[in-house]
């Protein structure tokens, strides 16, 4: 299966803003993505704003480099990714004097830098939207007139195999494994498959 | 003794230092490690390399005919068709495997008059017969072959091996004789009335349809059509019950056994039950299969569900690929409450059925 940038951009998008409290009476808050698809990178950008709260107060625009990474089939059937950040950079400035500092300002890219953890929890999980069933059901028929059959169930795992990022589209390629059709009484006790990871196209550099 | 414990001393401090040395420059940082000039030619080997990777990875992306076809949309869902013929295997299997055929209460009857030639007397009515045989609780089971696939644009043509796997019936037969003319005063009436098990004859048949592919609410579904599928149930009475039933009739010696054997009941029985009867397999009985992966029409974001309007943009079937599309965009109204059960979302936006 594919999924465009624009359509990740937009799910991503749909979370913010987002904003996280960091030491030093710091939060940054994230406002916008940006998803770049090509040449096997899933590149994503968040821009944002670091703000300390107190004296001297101070504010710069952030942005947050990082790659969709660990896709995931979950228990609920849905395919998700996570954004994993590599980089912050800080830049335009603004506050009182003293903050412009270029001293400052390497301090605020210190800490952020420190928090990068914490803003990686903080970003959304991406949830592809599309369900992936991890059983196949045949209804039952009758009995009717002359005719009676049980209903079937097979159990089924999928698993998200590989990931490349082409041509502004993202390419999920799915692993599905059906197991044998047995009547739903005998299929009862079947366990559920696990949910499978895959890996991430190439990270962002 | 001083001198060699100096000695001794020296050494070792001399070895320490020499691993020491070892080390520094095995491990030291690597901008040191390593010329400049070298990195830079390294990198610009590896950019060569990859862009000699990536005109093989449009060239093959070009000549390949693997994504070809495919229609345009926010997500694009391709099934291979090995994987859809795999799947619609299991399910046609499925749909024959084990199904239990039960034939309601059957009852034959037959009745008829029974001449013979009795030398001088020329030929004469012995008598009448009335046979009845009540059939029930027959059943028979259906096992699949294995089917054969053929895709031709959005229909999957199936041609499926079935076979009647046996089975087992009861019947309750009677016979009644009237005697007549001659016959009359020596034999009397007869009535005769037994159980009769039999076996359901093994026959294999072809069941010939097709697999409808459709795309309704964000689902892939195959919609399968087996029109005018019946099949024949033949029933074949076990010999030794037959013959005990004959041997009823045939204790009667003289004019009354010619009479008798005339009338040939285990014939008759096997001639009423042996045109078979046929079970019609309805419609309703293929069920609409749903493949294992659609459209969702919301996603779960932060602590909420963000409702989506998917439209879905085309379905395809090429000789390698079932290609599935849909045109993704946020819905205008607000988010639903978020879920906290693993149960699958009720759609929060209509997905138009591309049929």
């Amino acid at each position: 299966m594919s999924v465009t940038d624009t359509l990740l951009r937009s799910l991503i998008d749909a979370a913010f803003p987002v904003t996280v409290a960091l030491p030093n009476k710091l939060s940054v808050t994230l406002t916008a993505a940006t998803v770049t698809l090509r040449s096997n990178v899933a590149r994503v950008d968040i821009t944002g704003e670091v703000r300390r709260s107190s004296y001297p107060r101070v504010a710069a625009a952030v942005t947050l480099r990082g790659a969709l990474d660990d896709f995931v089939v979950d228990s609920t059937r849905a395919l998700r990714t996570r954004i994993s950040i590599d980089d912050v950079r800080l830049g335009t400035p603004s506050g009182t004097p003293a903050a412009l500092d270029p001293l400052v300002i390497d301090v605020l890219q210190r800490i952020v830098e420190g928090s990068l953890p914490e803003l990686t929890n903080s970003l959304p999980t991406v949830a592809v939207p599309i369900t992936l069933d991890q059983a196949m059901q045949l209804p039952g028929f009758g009995p009717e007139g002359y005719l009676s059959v049980a209903p079937s169930r097979a159990a089924m795992s999928v698993e998200a195999a590989r990931v490349f990022a082409f041509q502004n589209r993202l390419w999920i390629i799915l692993t599905v494994t059906l197991g044998t059709f047995a009547s739903v009484a005998e299929s009862a006790s079947a366990t559920a498959p696990v949910a499978a990871r895959a890996a991430a196209p190439e990270r962002a550099k | 003794m001083r001198r060699w414990l100096l000695g001794g001393i020296g050494a070792l401090l001399l070895v320490g230092l020499v691993a020491l040395g070892v080390l520094g420059a095995r491990y030291r940082p690597k901008a040191e490690r390593e010329d400049p000039a070298t990195v830079m030619r390294e990198i610009q080997s590896l950019t060569k390399e990859r862009d000699s990777l990536r005109a093989v990875v449009y060239e093959a992306t070009a000549t390949s005919d693997l994504l070809d076809g495919r229609p345009s949309g926010d997500i694009i869902i391709g099934l291979p068709t090995p994987f859809v013929d795999a799947v619609v295997r299991d399910v046609v299997t499925g749909w024959f495997h084990d199904v239990d055929l039960r034939l309601p209460p059957i009852r034959l009857r037959k009745t008829g008059e029974i001449r013979a030639r009795l030398s001088i007397f020329g030929r004469r009515t012995l008598g009448t017969y009335d046979l009845e045989v009540n059939l029930r609780g027959v059943r028979g089971r259906l096992q699949p072959g294995t089917p054969v696939l053929r895709f031709a644009d959005d229909d999957i043509q199936l041609d499926v091996p079935v076979r009647l796997a046996g089975g087992t019936g009861i019947a309750r037969i009677r016979m009644d004789w009237a005697s007549k003319g001659m016959a009359g005063p020596v034999c009397g009436d007869l009535s005769a009335d037994r159980d009769v098990t039999g076996q359901v004859r093994p026959q294999s048949y072809r069941a010939r349809g097709r697999i409808r592919l459709t795309a309704v609410d964000g689902r892939l579904v195959a919609d399968p059509a087996f029109p005018g599928l019946a099949i024949r149930i033949f029933v074949d009475p076990a010999p030794s019950a037959i013959a005990a039933l004959d041997s009823i009739l045939s204790t009667k010696g003289g004019l009354c056994g010619i009479a008798l054997g005339k009338a040939r009941a285990g014939d008759r029985i096997q001639a009423l039950v042996g045109r078979g009867f046929n079970v019609k397999i309805p419609q309703r009985f293929f069920r609409p299969v749903q493949l294992p992966i659609a459209f969702e029409t919301s996603v779960p974001i932060q602590e909420r569900r963000l409702a989506l309007q998917v439209t879905p943009s085309g379905l395809k079937t090429t000789p390698s690929t079932l290609w599935m599309a849909a045109d993704v965009s946020l819905a205008p109204r607000a988010a639903t409450p978020s879920r906290t059960d693993a149960t699958p979302a009720k759609p929060t936006a209509a997905i138009d059925s591309l049929r």
